[in-house]
């Protein structure tokens, strides 16, 4: 019998249906994934099972056979499952090791008498995730501080593990190694419910794979039976390709800006590298890389030691971010729900925040100006929902990035820079996106762009920079070289760095 | 070159308290003959034992992401009730009986703020009100004199030199110590301080956990409460009026985050001790007190730029 078993369950959020009477029957030992683009309800489902969204959902969720009266992620977790949030659940401010064992701590009446560190030393040695149980995990990258999501779950013996969107931070490497962590779990008679928009990942370890589309159960079926086309098919209802837009073959001479040999507090160095106006320039590199710290730089966050930056032949070595933001340059970070948007804000208020002087009269706002400005680039951009009043914390990650695109549309800037601008978009959110990138060019815009999935960083870019250790290993243009020949030279340089 | 100057300036956000500490003390020693002695230097602690005993609990209150403006009036509560009832029922009663009071007016508070909700901000300037009034009601508005030396001793007494309240502070102070660094609940403070979210998703009991805080920080001021009454012989309800902010500002002093997530106890007990050498700076040295309040809100200024992030 089934370990998780699913009755026709919905989901609605205040009158939006996002589930749709799904069943599901899902067994120990097997990794299930769960596909669909956002929006599909997979997350839902996920959260569902989990417990996040306790007893608010019609149908029936049956565990070992057992069905749930009372459930929240707690009673999930004493039930033996897990869920690893695609934003983290993490306390920055403790170590590694303190966050793993958070809640089930070593104790004698409530005081610590010996330390966690042998169990530790017990999963680690299973594992090999070779983190410093130390570390506070503040200091950790992305992709390390899923690692420990993931031993969180393991030490509090959960059987099933939930993950959402894993791999949207990791470089090819440590999704490999996710994978094989998978695949060691399910021969454990874990089951894994693995949602992702990386459908080669899904095909690469799913025994199982579920289809959504707008709330609805399209199919469920051995993946073996699949092709990342025929998952496509479903998910969209029609074939779609993901395709880049033209780049214009204008030749670009202008150069507007200019890194001289900078290095900086964020640990790049010796970095030399030049785009010029209207031009999509990609920075191709593993996390950690140093490709992230590079944008940091330009923008003004990281202060650098030594070098010179150039725009628009002004040295704007040592200009914070609020002036480098009127000299026209636009960031779009990673971590968009964090840095980029104000969730508290709708979307109006989210797109017009950074240039309120030009609907002010100097006293007061111009609301119905900024209304009509607003409405004009939801369309523009194709917000769903495309009320201008929206409230973003329930918008989908494709169209919160789209409201981010929106905020510096309308700010016009000379040149952007965008950290990961797809990572948890779906597909056809991403197509747009990428329209959006190459219409920036034609505008004259030069866009940096800097992204994990290297097809993505080739398709876009006129040029591009291989970045490695800190600093610049070589130059290329996408369109005279081959995505296998970037990821030979990008792994060639790993090799020799393990 | 660079690192060595990074971690200097580290060094010295992290024991920014400390090193201001020191600065004062060198300067008040080359000043004055009568501060770097032993008599100056206890008496310095005693002073300032029943806040620093505050202040250690309420630091606990501070990292788990809570305010608690209400310790003053707590402390009031249970200085007239030891007073009232050491006169007219048993000076040792009276003086024992402190604790409890504070420990259920704190899970009040507790239990207030996890039960409506409300950030405890708002809620324990509410109950403050509530508690101060409490107290206005045992005095009848009177003052409650006791001079019985079964009832002074606590504040006034001395064991080696040294007074009882000193050893309840080092007490109290270990205590908190232990709770905050080696125990459970410690952990679970600083995980909610930290994130909320993850520490419900990591099955932390966190109303509890809030409410523990809360009523240590009552049990705190409930001890500091009997001391001080017991030293002053005379319970008032008017008691400790402005100490629930001299307590905040000392624990924010030494560098706990009023974000919550982060800090410690020994911080919390060193700013109370920087508060306390200003204080006693301008006694022994003579100096203009209208001045007092003006320059320790300088230095709790200059701290604070020294602690704060910005280079």
């Amino acid at each position: 019998m089934a370990f998780i078993s699913i009755k026709n369950i919905s989901k609605n959020f205040s009158g939006t249906q996002v589930l749709n009477n799904i069943n599901l029957d899902l067994n120990l030992g097997k990794i299930h994934g769960l596909v669909g683009q956002n929006g599909a309800g997979k997350s839902t489902l996920a959260k569902i099972i989990g417990g996040t969204y306790r007893n608010q959902f019609e149908g029936e969720l049956l565990i070992d056979n057992q069905k749930i009266t009372k459930w929240d992620s707690n009673i999930a977790l004493e039930q033996g499952i897990a869920m690893i949030h695609q934003e983290l659940a993490l306390v920055n401010q403790l170590s590694v090791i303190d966050n793993i064992f958070l809640g089930i701590e070593n104790s004698a009446f409530n005081f610590f008498v010996q330390s966690s560190l042998s169990r530790y030393q017990e999963l680690e040695d299973k594992i090999q995730f070779n983190l410093n149980p130390n570390s506070k995990v503040a200091e950790l990258r992305i992709a390390d501080q899923q690692k420990v999501e993931i031993m969180r779950a393991l030490v509090r013996n959960a059987k099933v593990i939930i993950m959402d969107e894993p791999t949207s931070s990791l470089t090819n490497d440590e999704v490999l190694k996710l994978h094989k962590l998978m695949l060691d779990l399910k021969k454990e008679n874990y089951l894994i419910i693995y949602v992702s928009h990386f459908l080669d990942n899904i095909l690469e370890v799913c025994d199982d794979v579920t289809v959504l589309r707008d709330g609805n159960h399209i199919k469920t079926s051995s993946s073996k039976s699949e092709t990342k086309n025929s998952l496509v098919e479903g998910m969209l209802g029609k074939s779609l390709d993901i395709t880049f837009p033209k780049k214009n073959n204008s030749h670009y001479d202008e150069v507007i800006l200019e890194l001289n040999n900078v290095s900086a507090e964020n640990g790049i160095r010796d970095i030399s590298l030049k785009a010029k106006k209207g031009e999509v320039v990609g920075l191709l590199g593993l996390v950690g890389s140093g490709r992230t710290e590079i944008l940091r730089t330009i923008f003004g966050i990281d202060k650098i030691t030594a070098g010179s930056i150039e725009f628009e032949g002004k040295n704007i070595n040592q200009l914070n971010q609020v002036e480098t933001i009127k000299n026209g340059i636009a960031m779009i970070p990673e971590d968009r729900r964090k840095l980029g948007l104000v969730l508290k804000q709708n979307a109006k208020e989210n797109i017009t925040i950074a240039n309120l002087e030009s609907l002010s009269n100097g006293i007061v706002l111009n609301s119905n100006k900024e209304k009509d400005l607003v409405a004009e680039l939801i369309k523009a951009l194709d917000v769903t929902p495309n009320y201008i009043e929206g409230n973003i914390n329930f918008y989908s990650g494709g169209n919160q990035q789209k409201v981010l695109f929106a905020k510096w549309m309308f700010v016009n800037p000379k040149l952007i820079l965008l950290d990961e601008p797809t990572r948890g978009v779906d597909v056809g959110a991403k197509s747009k996106i990428y329209e959006i990138i190459r219409q920036f060019s034609e505008q004259g815009i030069t866009v940096i762009i800097v992204s994990s999935e290297l097809e993505e960083v080739m398709g876009l870019s006129d040029r591009a920079y291989l970045v490695q250790d800190g600093t610049i290993k070589d130059e290329i243009i996408p369109n005279s070289t081959t995505l296998d020949n970037v990821i030979y030279s990008l792994f060639d340089i790993g090799k020799k760095a393990s | 070159m660079k690192n060595i100057n990074f971690s200097f300036f580290n060094f010295f956000r992290e024991y920014a308290v400390l090193i201001l500490i020191v600065f004062l003390m060198i300067v008040l020693t080359l000043s004055s003959d009568a501060f770097l002695t032993p008599r100056n230097l206890l008496n310095i602690l005693n002073q300032n034992a029943p806040l620093a005993i505050i202040a250690s609990a309420l630091t606990l209150v501070i990292i788990v992401g809570g305010f608690d403006l209400s310790t003053a009036s707590i402390f009031a509560v249970a200085s007239v009730s030891a007073a009232w009832i050491a006169v007219n029922v048993n000076p040792y009663l009276g003086l024992f009986i402190t604790p409890f009071i504070g420990i259920l007016l704190g899970s009040l508070n507790g239990f207030i703020l996890t039960f409506f909700k409300v950030h405890s901000f708002l809620s324990t300037i509410a109950t403050s009100l509530v508690f101060r009034g409490m107290a206005i009601l045992i005095t009848g508005g009177f003052l409650i004199p006791v001079r019985m030396k079964e009832f002074v001793w606590l504040g006034r007494e001395k064991i080696l030199e040294v007074h009882v309240a000193v050893y309840i502070l080092i007490a109290f102070a270990v205590i908190s110590t232990i709770i905050l660094n080696k125990s459970k609940i410690g952990r679970y403070i600083f995980a909610i301080g930290g994130n909320e979210e993850a520490a419900i998703l990591s099955g932390i009991k966190v109303n509890l956990v809030k409410i523990f805080a809360f009523s240590f920080c009552g049990l705190a001021a409930g001890i500091a409460g009997a001391i001080q009454v017991s030293r002053i012989s005379m319970g008032t309800s008017q008691a400790g009026l402005g100490m629930e902010l001299e307590a905040i500002a000392a624990v924010i002093l030494g560098g706990t985050s009023i974000y919550g997530g982060a800090g410690a106890v020994w911080r919390s007990i060193a700013g109370v001790m920087l508060l306390a050498l200003i204080n006693n700076g301008f006694n022994i040295l003579n100096a203009d007190p209208f001045y007092k309040d003006l320059t320790t809100g300088i230095i709790i200024i200059a701290a604070v730029a020294l602690t704060s992030g910005k280079k």
